[in-house]
């Protein structure tokens, strides 16, 4: 071959083509093979003169984006090239909502929960009571996958004379220690408000008496039947990237339960607003900001309580500065003199005939000693896991496991079952025995395990509570509206009323309580003040969160004490004849 | 060239600022080198590499998965590239006299030496070369964006290399004789 054939293959073949004949022709020409080595030296040269480094360009692209609106595909020309804010991807700081989408976040965060097996980090918390009057925390917090949790928050600052607001909360194995001091309103001192320790022993797996705080590892409680929440401008928080969404206070409880559930904080308005920042990849809550939102009601709250918060300033503030998801610290818990100790009467057993969890490896399984002893299996896989209780000798009067939760009847492969509203549980009443299986995936993985265990599920006697027997007769009037953010409604009889109950995410729930009437009697409430809803006057007690009217025969009440007056109203408003 | 998960695309095509954010960054340091080659100019190229970013985000909802997304990000910062020639030009010929950014001299600096002579390519080598050398792509993936036959991608790349190779040579040449 000749040389001007061959080099037009000599250069294919350095980017990987096949090149018959080309080595042969290169052994015996040192032009050819000089050519080679050429396009080799030029390859380097280009790829070492490209490794020089360019500064971020995102935050400047991302300045530069039209504005969209959630729903739709933009853009009024005007608003085309309107700069966001975006400050904060520098410093971090808080803005207020800009609209972007985050619709993913919540199957996200149900379905990432078992990638985070470890998690270690630091922030900060900022707790405001009215303008001058703040205090700050150090935060530490470490989880290692099963159950290995520290939350050790260490009060930085705040005024002269008031209490020390420092908390600490270790779960490890079969221990719990829980210190700090007992809320007191007044911040500067309460009788018998002296910090307590309280040492757990024999605590059972994912223990609702002493629950870790899981959510703030993954905030699956918070976002388990949440609609789809409104985004925030993305944050890069202690070097992470972070996506916003906001969320009312109610919906935000196991959030801010696993954070302030301990100590001497000041309260949360359940209808206020709560953006919450999530790592990307994790979907760790970094960031968190609680904000006033201002109404008749609340006034009267906060006013109460001595509280000022304008809406321009988030009263409480969490941002971490650092984070880190393997290698962190050893968690154990720490046992002094003068701890009080209570024991949980869990004991670990050998596991041995344990039911088959499709989905994740068996990590406990033991004795719960008590009233009513039962067994317990856990099986987990990062931050999630499920639970499953059995007891023997279980007499009612309700579901066991079951605390107040609103039940609906499913089928099962061996009779009926219980389906907690929210989904996080399924009961079963067997004919000699008890079962509750509850756990942090979502509903179809607990639904596997107790159609996997085929026991023969009974309806509950007539007498227990979860009871349907008497309801579909007498209904005036139902929810047809999909409600966004609740599950189906839930509808039994009790007495001579028909009551629908709500549930949404974290704690958000409500419940519809309709009678014969045809007018509402004196309020309980003294601030209770009149409302229009449907058409008519109806009267609004903020202290019961209860909204109630008059109609057609029928007194209508809507309770629920973390809803919004405007909330509840719309719920009325959906609510139709059929 | 790793492929970023299309769950980020399909957010970033919603309105997900911070996945979109992520593609950003996924890219940007390609796209500027491709284009500072591309243009002979690394300030201009850094706007149109925003230039490029904003022309992503706008379309992102026609990127129907048909290709890989690197090829077709590269088409975009291609296009904008070739505008920004061409508004060049324009300028260019309206400011006559103005030193072309293609004439800078060579000099003892290696990188600007180089960087002189990818510039003395013409844009359609140039463009071949940038994309096989500076972005690793294969002939397939640039014949993709380009939207040209491979056989042409390949020939185009050929020239583009001896081209160089002569140009570089010359370079030494000249070096020594002083």
């Amino acid at each position: 071959m000749r040389c001007e054939r061959v080099r037009p293959l000599i250069s294919a073949m350095l980017d990987g083509l096949p090149a018959p004949g080309v080595d042969l022709h290169l052994e015996g020409c040192a032009d050819c093979r000089q050519f080679l080595a050429d396009i080799e030296r030029l390859r380097r040269a280009v790829r070492i003169e490209s490794a020089e480094t360019l500064p971020d360009l995102a935050p400047r692209i991302l300045a530069r984006l039209p504005r969209r609106h959630p729903t739709g595909w933009l853009a009024p020309a005007a608003g085309a090239l309107v700069g966001l804010v975006i400050g904060l991807l520098v410093t971090g700081g808080w803005t207020g909502p800009t609209p972007t989408l985050a619709a993913t976040v919540p199957e996200s965060v149900m379905a990432g929960q078992s990638r985070v097996t470890e998690l270690f980090g630091s922030f900060q918390v900022i707790e405001r009571i009215r303008p001058g009057v703040t205090r700050m925390y150090e935060g530490e917090l470490a989880f290692r996958s099963t159950e290995s949790v520290s939350l050790i928050l260490t009060q930085a600052s705040g005024p002269p004379g008031w209490l020390e607001n420092s908390t600490m909360f270790i779960v490890e194995e079969e221990e719990a220690l829980a210190a700090g001091p007992f809320p007191c309103p007044s911040f500067d001192g309460c009788e018998g408000a002296d910090p307590f320790r309280r040492l757990t022993v024999g605590r059972d797996p994912f223990s609702v008496v002493t629950p870790a705080p899981l959510d703030l590892v993954v905030p699956v409680d918070v976002f388990r039947n949440s609609s789809i929440p409104p985004a925030l401008p993305a944050r890069v928080i202690a070097g992470r990237e972070a996506i916003g969404v906001e969320l009312i206070a109610s919906q935000t409880r196991p959030l801010l339960d696993a954070l302030f559930g301990l100590g001497n904080w000041r309260e949360i308005h359940d209808t206020d607003l709560v953006h919450v920042w999530l790592d990307r990849e994790y979907l760790v809550p970094l960031g968190l900001a609680v904000i006033a939102v201002q109404s008749d009601d609340r006034a009267v709250w906060a006013a109460r309580r001595g509280f000022i918060d304008p809406s321009s300033t988030p009263y409480l503030e969490l941002t971490y500065s650092e984070v880190g998801f393997e290698g962190g610290p050893a968690i154990e818990v720490q046992i002094e003199g003068g701890d009080t100790v209570v024991d949980a009467g869990y004991r670990p057993a050998a596991i041995g005939d344990a039911p088959v969890s499709a989905a994740m490896p068996i990590v406990a399984a033991g004795r719960l000693e008590g009233a009513v002893p039962s067994d317990v299996w856990a099986w987990s896989d990062g931050r999630a896991w499920i639970r499953l209780d059995r007891a023997a000798d279980w007499q009612g009067p309700g579901l066991f496991g079951n605390l107040d939760g609103v039940v609906s009847p499913i089928a099962l492969p061996g009779g009926t079952g219980y389906r907690a509203a929210d989904g996080s549980a399924i009961y079963i009443h067997g004919i000699d025995q008890d079962l509750a299986i509850s756990g942090s995936v979502g509903y179809e993985e607990l639904l596997e395990l107790a159609e996997s265990l085929l026991v023969a599920g009974q309806p509950v006697p007539a007498n227990w509570p979860e009871s349907t027997a008497g309801v579909t007769e007498g209904v005036d009037l139902v929810v047809i509206t999909d409600l966004s953010g609740f599950t189906a409604p839930i509808t039994k009889k009790v007495g001579d009323a028909l009551v629908i109950d709500l549930v949404g995410s974290g704690s958000r729930a409500a419940r519809i309580t309709q009678q014969p009437g045809d007018f509402l009697r004196p309020p309980f409430d003294p601030d209770a003040r009149a409302v229009a809803v449907r058409g008519t006057v109806g009267r609004f007690s903020p202290s019961l969160g209860l909204l109630e009217w008059a109609e057609a025969g029928v007194v209508v009440s809507v309770a629920s004490s973390q809803l919004s007056v405007t909330e509840l109203i719309e719920i009325a408003n959906a609510l139709a004849r059929p | 060239m790793e492929e970023p998960e299309p769950a980020l695309i399909r957010a970033a095509a919603a309105g997900d600022q911070g996945a979109f954010a992520e593609l950003v960054r996924a890219y940007q340091g390609q796209v500027w080198r491709f284009l500072r080659h591309l243009l002979g100019d690394p300030a201009l190229a850094e706007d149109v590499t925003q230039e490029t970013f904003i022309r992503v985000f706008l379309k992102l909802r026609t990127f129907h998965f048909r290709s890989k997304f690197s090829t077709w990000v590269f088409s975009v910062a291609r296009n904008a590239g070739i505008d920004a020639i061409r508004s060049r030009n324009r300028r260019v010929r309206l400011a006559e006299g103005l030193v072309p950014l293609t004439a800078t001299a060579g000099g003892l600096d290696r990188s600007l030496e180089l960087e002189t002579a990818i510039a003395t390519l013409s844009p359609k080598l140039r463009e071949a070369f940038l994309l096989v050398e500076v972005m690793g792509m294969r002939y397939h993936e640039v014949a993709g964006v380009l939207k040209i036959p491979e056989g042409t991608v390949k020939s185009r790349v050929f020239h583009a290399r001896s081209h160089l190779i002569a140009w570089m040579r010359a370079d030494i040449e000249d070096a020594d004789e002083m």
